[in-house]
């Protein structure tokens, strides 16, 4: 076929991950971001918690995170679909609130940060082929808690997680790629069971089959997948054979 | 926080991340532990040698020096590797000439050159295997060097673990290869009854299934079948699409 | 996926010595058209399996039940 059977195998090991049926690499990618967490908080002055968030599945998911409370500050942003850390994932720039008690942003968000003791919030975006994969978000019980400096080691620690990511093969594209795949190996059966039809409409081999809906599908200038499933559907009905008299005729 | 522990961080930062690149590019199992004992020496201060030890599957990359110590410490039956092994506890022995607990192995590591030495455990869901610093100089990590110590044995772990899981999912890629090439097969057998038969896919899966089970032979073998002869697969005895035929 | 409660398929697909990942691998060879996400659920009666699904399903089952020297002992949905 023209896409040989490597690619739709890597595109189906691909698929499975996704599905989560089969151990992925995700173990040790979310072991590394365990570590880079941990770091964040022990050398960002200020910080009393970090987390953080990739897109997974679809949705914005907490991968590592410092303690229960981050955790809870995570959720509440994905739950009222605003605060830092969504604005930063989706974004691709960081966002930072030195004092929530004065924060007009994210009005959904601020006081579920503050009922947990929250007060300032620093979130740094995670971005591999130049485009946001998630973020590194820090923590404070204390307003003003991040110094310039603080703010310019926690970018520095979301950059080169980054790297760790790229290096690790995690890009934007994975998550819609899913669907677009589940999809592919759909069309792919189609494709299979069109080429059976000709076989037996035409007496040809599976090759010459394939070229057959491959020439057909460029002169009438239909995707080969919606030539493939016309092909099909010709095969659920009768047509008048003109060929050999049928047994009991005279 | 000081300006000095600021800029030990961006180093340890940056420091980190290459290794943890190099770590995850390594790819094989031998080829990661090749690496983290490359990597140990240079990111390190004051480890001359380093090795690594993993029980399965059994791989060791090593330099020379230390391979002999791990040999000593297998003939002997003690030190510190072995100690780590099985405790899941790292050990650091700042003067291998001068220490108590061990009494044969301390004096002729030190002999053939190895004064200091940090093993670290590498653990998953138990401790698999070990990492071991060693130096020529006695006291030769400071508490910074210790500390790098433990996060390198954790990119180690993790690099490992990434490796074998490469290798399984290599594997799960040359079956999945095929899987998918007997699918389409498959499909194409499906089509053929099809426009035969003038029936949809579902039912054409029916046939092969059922034939499948009569004959008792794999589905795959029965579409095969097909697709080379053209010949309609028995689905039993009494098979109702050959009444009347 | 937590523990689920016991079912038919789930049963047969122990006792066939099949991960839910190879016994995935088997569905999507015969031709099978879901997600390992949504074969696990049908798997765990979490979902409702269409009668081909079921039957591509069982059967993966009973192919490896043959490999082991049985029968086929998982019933289909299109044979009442």
């Amino acid at each position: 076929m023209a896409d040989g059977p490597r690619t739709g195998a890597d595109a189906v090991l691909m698929h499975l991950r996704q599905t989560a049926a089969v151990p992925s690499g995700h173990e040790v990618v979310d072991g590394a971001l365990r570590l880079v967490v941990a770091l964040a908080r022990a050398t960002v002055g200020g910080a009393d918690g970090a987390s953080v968030s990739l897109h997974r599945h679809g949705r914005l998911l907490t991968v590592a995170a410092t303690d229960r409370t981050v955790y809870e500050m995570d959720a509440g942003q994905y739950l009222t679909g605003q605060g830092p850390c969504l604005s930063a994932s989706t974004e691709g720039r960081w966002f930072y609130s030195a004092s929530l008690e004065d924060e007009v942003r994210w009005p959904a968000f601020v006081p579920r940060a503050r009922g947990l003791g929250i007060n300032a919030v620093l979130s740094n975006p995670l971005v591999t082929q130049d485009q946001p994969v998630g973020a590194l978000n820090l923590y404070s019980r204390s307003p003003q808690a991040f110094t310039d400096a603080d703010r310019r080691l926690a970018a520095l620690i979301a950059a080169e997680s980054s790297t760790v990511l790229s290096e690790a093969g995690i890009t934007a594209s994975d998550d819609r790629l899913a669907l677009r795949l589940t999809h592919a190996l759909q069309a792919r059966q189609v494709i299979a069971q069109a080429q059976g039809v000709i076989m037996e409409r035409h007496g040809i081999d599976p090759d010459a089959a394939y070229h057959h809906l491959l020439d057909f599908s460029r002169s009438s200038h239909l995707t080969l997948l919606r030539r493939a499933g016309d092909v099909v559907a010709s095969s659920q009905h009768r047509r008048t054979v003109v060929g050999p008299v049928p047994d009991g005729a005279a | 926080m000081t300006m000095a522990d600021t800029e030990l961080t961006l180093a340890l930062t940056t420091q980190l991340s290459e290794v943890a690149r190099a770590l995850f590019a390594a790819g094989d199992v031998s080829s990661t532990l090749q690496t983290v004992v490359d990597l140990a020496t240079v990111t390190i201060e004051g480890c001359d040698y380093a090795s690594v030890f993993v029980e399965h599957p059994a791989a060791i990359a090593s330099d020379p020096l230390v391979a002999r110590l791990d040999e000593l410490q297998q003939r002997i039956g003690q030190g510190p590797c072995i100690d780590t092994l099985r405790s899941g506890q790292s050990v650091y022995v700042e003067d291998l000439a001068a220490d108590p607990h061990w009494p044969q192995f301390g004096p002729e590591a030190a002999e053939s050159g190895i004064r200091c030495l940090l093993v670290l455990p590498l653990s998953a869901t138990g401790t698999f295997g070990v990492l071991n610093l060693a130096a020529s100089f006695p006291a030769a990590y400071g508490a910074t060097d210790r500390a790098k110590g433990v996060i390198f044995a954790t990119l180690a772990e993790l690099a490992l673990t990434g490796a074998q899981t490469h290798e399984e999912e290599d594997r799960r890629a040359d079956n999945l290869h095929q899987a998918l090439v007997t699918r389409e097969l498959i499909g194409r057998a499906e089509g053929i009854l099809m426009e035969r038969e003038r029936i949809t896919s579902t039912q054409a899966f029916d046939i092969l299934r059922r034939a499948s089970q009569h004959l008792n032979v794999k589905l795959k073998e029965v579409a095969e079948e097909l697709v080379e002869t053209g010949e309609r697969p028995r689905t039993g005895p009494n098979d109702p699409a050959r009444r009347g035929r | 996926m937590s523990a689920p409660a016991d079912t038919v398929l789930d049963r047969a697909r122990q006792n066939a010595g099949l991960s839910h990942g190879e016994l995935y691998l088997r569905y999507f060879e015969l031709g099978g058209m879901s997600s390992a996400f949504q074969v696990e659920a049908i798997v765990y009666e979490l979902a409702e399996a269409s009668p081909h699904d079921y039957d591509v399903l069982a059967h993966a089952l009973n192919e490896r039940f043959v490999e082991l020297g049985g029968d086929h002992p998982v019933p289909y949905a299109s044979e009442p």
